[in-house]
C-alpha cells in the first residue's frame, strides 16, 4: 500500500490551460515551447482577456491586425491552438485523484488573480480554500531549492507522502532533490499514466 | 521538397528542460511532406536537442550523471576570458548532440513509445534560445 496521500499542484500556465479550454488565451503566454510571434500575441492580450475586455472573436481580429499577420483570425485561431493546447482532459483526471488523495494548489499568481481564474476555472471544485496557497506568501529566498526547504519546515508539505505536480521541470527536479516525488505537467493523459505507473491509480489500457 | 524554420524558446537555463515534440509535430504536419526527415539543430554551445522521457525523475539523473562526468565545481579554463563561467556547460554540451534526425513515414514523426524531443539548456543564465527545424521529403 503506497503512503501517497497528498498530491500538490503548482499552478501554473500549463495546468490553467487543461482545467478549461475557455481559459487558454490568455493564460498561457508563458508557456515554454510556444515559439515568439505568439507568445507576443498572447503577452499583448492578457490582461484584456482576464478582466473580459475582449470576446474572443475581438481578440484574433485585433491579434491579425495589430501584428500584421498573413493568415486570417480563424487560421491564427488554430494555430494558437494547437501549438498551446495539445489535451484535454484535466478535469476528468483532478475528478478521479479527488477521490482518493488530498489535492492543494500552490498558486504563482497573487490572490486577487487567482480569484478571477478561480471563478473562470471553477477551481474549487477541486481545491478547498483552506487547501490553496500563494508562493508571494510564502517566504523564500528565490532559489527553488530554498523554496521547498521552506516549504516542508513549515510543515505545508511532507516528503514521502507528496507529490508535486508542476509544468517547469527546474522546480520538479527541485522537488526530488528534497525528497518529494515529483511529475512533470504535460497534459491530463500524461499525468495520469505517470500516477498510475506510481500504482497510485488503476493503470488504463494505454498506460 | 524543404521547408525550413527558426523557432525561438524562452528558456530559464540552469538545466532547464523544454519539450518540444507538439511544435515539430505541428511544423511537419503543416509542411505537407509525407515521408521524409525532419532535422533539428539546436543553435547554441551550451545546450543539446535530445530524444528522451521528459519524466522529472529522467531530468535529474542525467544531470547528475553529467555532474559525475564532468564536474561544475572545478578550474575551467573558459573561465580565465572573464566573460562568463559556463565551462562545464560547454564541455557537457560536446558530450550530448547539437542536432537530430527523425524520420517522417506517411505524415507522422516515426518516434518510439516514450520517445519525446527535448531541449535541454544548460546556459547558467535565463535567455531566448533558438532551434532551426528543417523538414525535408516529398
Amino acid at each position: 500500500m503506497s503512503s501517497i496521500d497528498h498530491i500538490y499542484f503548482a499552478l501554473n500556465d500549463a495546468i490553467c490551460n487543461s482545467l478549461s479550454r475557455e481559459i487558454i488565451i490568455f493564460l498561457n503566454n508563458q508557456h515554454r515551447s510556444i515559439d515568439t510571434i505568439v507568445r507576443q500575441v498572447l503577452f499583448k492580450f492578457e490582461s484584456d482577456f482576464i478582466i473580459g475586455k475582449n470576446s474572443k472573436q475581438e481578440f484574433f481580429n485585433s491579434a491579425t491586425s495589430i501584428f500584421n499577420l498573413d493568415i486570417t483570425s480563424d487560421e491564427l485561431e488554430n494555430a494558437i491552438l494547437s501549438q498551446i493546447f495539445p489535451t484535454h482532459g484535466i478535469n476528468q483526471v483532478l475528478s478521479e485523484l479527488q477521490t482518493h488523495f488530498s489535492l492543494t494548489l500552490f498558486s504563482q499568481y497573487p490572490p486577487e488573480l487567482l480569484l478571477q481564474i478561480s471563478s473562470i476555472l471553477n477551481l474549487n471544485k477541486y481545491f478547498s480554500k483552506n487547501n490553496i496557497f500563494y508562493t508571494c506568501e510564502i517566504e523564500f529566498a528565490g532559489q527553488p531549492g530554498d523554496f521547498f526547504q521552506n516549504l516542508i519546515s513549515i510543515g505545508k508539505i511532507q516528503p514521502g507522502k507528496s507529490i508535486w505536480v508542476d509544468s517547469n521541470s527546474k522546480m520538479t527536479s527541485s522537488s526530488i532533490r528534497a525528497g518529494i516525488d515529483a511529475i512533470i505537467f504535460q497534459n491530463s493523459d500524461k499525468l495520469r499514466r505517470e500516477i498510475a505507473l506510481r500504482g497510485l491509480l488503476p493503470r488504463l489500457g494505454n498506460e | 521538397m524543404i521547408k525550413s524554420k527558426k523557432i525561438i524558446l524562452d528558456s530559464e537555463g540552469n538545466f532547464c528542460s523544454i519539450n518540444i515534440s507538439d511544435l515539430v509535430k505541428e511544423f511537419v504536419s503543416s509542411s505537407g511532406i509525407s515521408n521524409g526527415t525532419v532535422i533539428l539543430f539546436y543553435q547554441h554551445t551550451t545546450g543539446s536537442v535530445l530524444l528522451y522521457e521528459q519524466e522529472a525523475g529522467v531530468i535529474v539523473d542525467i544531470q547528475d550523471a553529467l555532474d559525475r562526468l564532468i564536474p561544475e565545481n572545478i578550474e575551467y579554463l573558459h573561465h580565465m576570458r572573464g566573460v562568463d563561467k559556463n565551462g562545464a556547460s560547454h564541455v557537457r554540451s560536446l558530450f550530448l548532440t547539437p542536432s537530430i534526425t527523425i524520420p517522417i513515414i506517411e505524415g507522422e514523426l516515426a518516434l518510439g513509445k516514450y520517445q519525446e524531443i527535448v531541449i535541454l539548456d544548460m546556459q547558467s543564465e535565463s535567455k531566448p534560445r533558438s532551434l532551426i527545424i528543417q523538414v525535408t521529403g516529398e
